[in-house]
């Protein structure tokens, strides 16, 4: 329940329902409390403010009689292509970059990196180009979102029809998690403070619950309430959740640059959010990766989620490595960008206080030869716990001290053949190989990697059966 | 209408030892024109004489209650005033620019499907005839065209022109007898609308239908914008008239959600039918059953307002001033 609404309610309870004068009844919606329905910082195309509509007003994305700007006008009374591809959508219209629509200039939305994780070298300020393969590697595709949500067996709200082309004005990817009438924005006054870390008023309601009736602002942490406001909307109902470190230098932690870790207090439980489409029975085709989607059970099967590793793992903070019953939970964040990255898979330029980048800076496509893997991996696993030559040599080898599954027999690395590595002594330093080899959603040793379609090998030291590798 | 014919009519063009009319002959001998005779000085309803008769455009600032609120009387007439139309071009967008009132821009009609029409300085909107919305519009004289209405008192049923909505020849309706000059839920007009199922629907008794004569695409879903939606229903392309919001739920409380709902006179419904013993001051929107229906006039004043568009509220200035008749419906979105 937003503030508003409480407020009402009390109002209500004690008075009976608001009436200004006898005859006059207009119910209080949430549209004027969400960022694009505010007086002050609110929605304001150029054409329809130069017409004397105030930043707000419904006019500024909706012509209701479909007869400003000449033939662009599209379903949903838009006032111009509700979407078209991965360039054009009306919502970028404003949230785009160069000539823009909205008074004042586009407007200003950083990555998660940057916002929640410091990454403030990221040059990418709005969403338009954080969809755009001209400047990600890698994007939710707009395209797949639209027929995913708009089929028949879905069809949640603004994506209603299936039509098999997504090029429809009935349907807009962003929709599916933002509703543009109830979405607010972080920061609340986009004007100010637009690059500082989420802020502690404003840091939830961006998105709202996917399909839902009513549309309820996810992760909304104002008053309590049980309707709306539930602690499960956030990280912290899961008790092992810990907040990434937005700086190591002087540890600070995300979402919002707090130096006291939260466990999740200040964080959206976006795993109950993306699990909504990206979950272990939902068939999701990339038209990027051609081909499926790779399932995730995060509740029941996978390490990073509410699964237990297998044996020692060694950590970095705000970590603890260990064994046993650990059971951290990640939040899809503290990977993954929401929008685009510039990293393959939407991985975040910036995880866990690291930078992802640094060493292979386009991360992007050499994901099977490659070893950028390790990059992401080791923000938050330690490579070296005993001090080898070799990155992630312990973790795999070693069988006194850290979880070292595959027994290391030198001169037979690359036993049997198509084995874990090309050659016999194993991988020269630094030439490790790709952590995403084995270790992907889903991924289960005796599996098949659907990329490079090699099997993942089984442990010498096996742990119940086909133990997840992921 | 019975009153001293003389009130109208002029047998010899001379009173006082002047001319009535100078400038043009009047036909059916009027004494003034359409304009001439529905203009008054004052924003009095009643002028000095006791003739009752409804001004649509006063010379000086009516006033204008647009929540139409009993303790801020405002006496603008249900159809506005075109009052801030005559205001020069740069009010051009807050009513119809009528002859005589105020200047024509050479334009067609906006959202104009089938009219062909457009106006400009040789051929204005007029009050009634071919270019006009009064009277038979298929008389090009004005006064020729409403022949015998202001002489009738029929039954409104819309199927002659005597018996038409407010002498919109063919419209059906319920006329309030003082024009809305006093306004209250269960004392107002009752404009005619339908529950449409295809777009095509049309019927020359539906106001919308009427104000589609002119702003034809406006009443389509789908017209004139080369984006096809032959479909009657949501998702919309323009805003639907002659639609039911009667249990429509999710975000359509129309006043308040009760059922009934109290009538919201600043965001009039129309209906497929007339309660007897006048208007009520509740309708039912327990289901698309013909009491709650979308029309033009919904939202816009047929003569003028202060705002633009015609509006009857100052919805350009919400947020934050203003109000927003949308809301009134779209409760939600407020």
């Amino acid at each position: 329940m937003r503030y508003s609404d409480f407020w009402t309610f009390l109002l209500i309870a004690a008075f009976g329902p608001v009436s200004y004068y006898p005859g006059l009844v207009q119910a209080a919606g949430p549209y004027l409390d969400s960022a694009h329905g505010n007086s002050t910082y609110g929605v304001s195309r150029v054409d329809i403010a130069a017409a004397g509509f105030v930043r707000g007003n419904c006019a500024h994305c909706h012509d209701q009689h479909a007869s400003v700007g000449a033939g662009s006008a599209d379903l949903y009374m838009l006032f111009d292509k509700s979407n078209t591809d991965q360039a054009r959508n009306l919502c970028l219209n404003c949230h785009g970059s160069g000539t823009v629509y909205q008074t004042g200039g586009h407007v200003i939305n950083r990555s998660y990196s940057f916002r929640a994780g410091g990454w403030t070298a990221d040059p990418l300020n709005n969403v338009k180009d954080a969809f755009s393969s001209l400047s990600q590697a890698s994007s939710h595709n707009l395209n797949d979102i639209v027929k995913f949500a708009g089929a028949t067996a879905r069809s949640w709200k603004y994506n209603s029809i299936d039509t098999g082309n997504a090029n429809r004005g009935d349907s807009n990817a962003c929709g599916v998690c933002h509703d543009p009438h109830l979405i607010q924005g972080d920061p609340a006054f986009y004007a100010f403070n637009q690059n500082s870390p989420k802020s502690a008023a404003a840091r939830t309601g961006v998105v709202t619950q996917i399909n839902s009736s009513p549309v309820n602002l996810w992760g909304d942490k104002f008053l309590p309430d049980l309707a709306t406001d539930n602690p499960v909307e956030r990280m912290s109902s899961y008790p092992t959740y810990r907040d990434p470190y937005r700086s190591t230098v002087t540890p600070t932690f995300e979402p919002d640059g707090n130096s006291a870790q939260q466990g999740g207090a200040n964080s959206v439980n976006y795993v109950a959010f993306c699990t909504t489409c990206h979950n272990d029975t939902n068939a999701i085709y990339s038209s990027d990766l051609f081909r499926q989607l790779n399932v995730i059970d995060w509740p029941l099967v996978e390490k990073h989620g509410q699964e237990f590793a297998d044996d020692d793992i060694q950590m970095n903070g705000p970590y603890s490595s260990g064994n046993g019953s650990l059971g951290y939970v990640l939040s899809c964040l503290d990977c993954h960008e929401p929008h685009g990255a510039v990293n393959v898979f939407l991985i975040r330029g910036k995880v866990n206080g690291g930078v992802t980048t640094s060493a292979n800076p386009s991360f992007s496509t050499s994901i099977i030869s490659g070893n950028e893997f390790g990059q992401l991996c080791s923000q938050c696993h330690n490579p070296r716990p005993l001090g080898s030559g070799r990155d992630w040599e312990d973790v795999h080898h070693d069988n006194t001290v850290v979880d070292g599954p595959y027994l290391k027999v030198p001169g037979s690395c690359n036993v049997p053949a198509g084995g874990c590595h090309a050659n016999a002594a194993g991988p020269p330093v630094g030439v490790q190989i790709n952590c995403y080899g084995c270790h992907y959603h889903g991924a289960v040793t005796g599996g098949t990697n659907p990329v490079t379609l090699g099997t993942i090998p089984m442990p010498d030291l096996v742990i119940g059966l086909n133990p997840q590798t992921f | 209408m019975q009153k001293p014919c003389a009130n109208c009519h002029t047998m010899h063009n001379s009173q006082g030892y002047a001319f009535i009319n100078i400038a043009e002959r009047q036909d059916a001998l009027m004494n003034d024109t359409c304009v001439g005779c529905h203009t008054s000085s004052s924003v009095g309803f009643e002028d000095p004489s006791g003739v009752v008769q409804p001004y649509v455009w006063t010379t000086v600032n009516p006033g204008y209650n647009e929540m139409k609120d009993p303790s801020n009387f405002q006496p603008t007439l249900a159809g506005g005033n075109f009052y801030w139309v005559a205001g020069g071009a740069a009010a051009h967008l807050k009513g119809h620019n009528v002859e005589g009132i105020a200047g024509a821009f050479s334009r067609s009609p906006p959202g104009d499907g089938t009219s062909g029409k457009t106006f400009d300085s040789a051929t204005p909107i007029t009050c009634a005839g071919v270019n006009g919305c009064h009277g038979d519009t298929a008389v090009v004289s004005q006064v020729e065209s409403i022949r015998g209405s202001h002489h009738s008192n029929v039954a409104i049923d819309g199927n002659t022109l005597l018996g038409s909505y407010r002498m919109l020849d063919g419209v059906d309706g319920r006329e309030d007898p003082d024009w809305e000059y006093t306004l209250t839920a269960s004392d107002r007009n009752q404009y005619k609308g339908a529950v449409r199922i295809f777009d095509s629907e049309w019927s020359p008794k539906l106001i919308s239908s009427f104000c589609a004569r002119c702003h034809g695409n406006f009443h389509h879903d789908d017209g004139g914008t080369g984006t096809a939606d032959l479909a009657f229903s949501s998702p919309w392309l323009r805003h639907p008239v002659d639609i039911d919001i009667g249990g429509r739920g999710d975000e359509y409380a129309y006043g308040g959600g009760a059922a009934p709902a109290p009538f919201q006179v600043q965001t009039p419904l129309g209906s497929e039918f007339f309660p007897m013993g006048g208007p009520s001051e509740t309708v039912d929107l327990s289901g698309a059953n013909g009491w709650g229906i979308i029309t033009c006039i919904s939202c816009h004043r047929a003569h003028g307002s202060p705002y633009d568009y015609s509006l009857r509220w100052n919805y350009q200035a919400w947020p934050g001033g203003g109000y927003n008749g949308c809301g009134d419906c779209h409760t939600t979105k407020d």
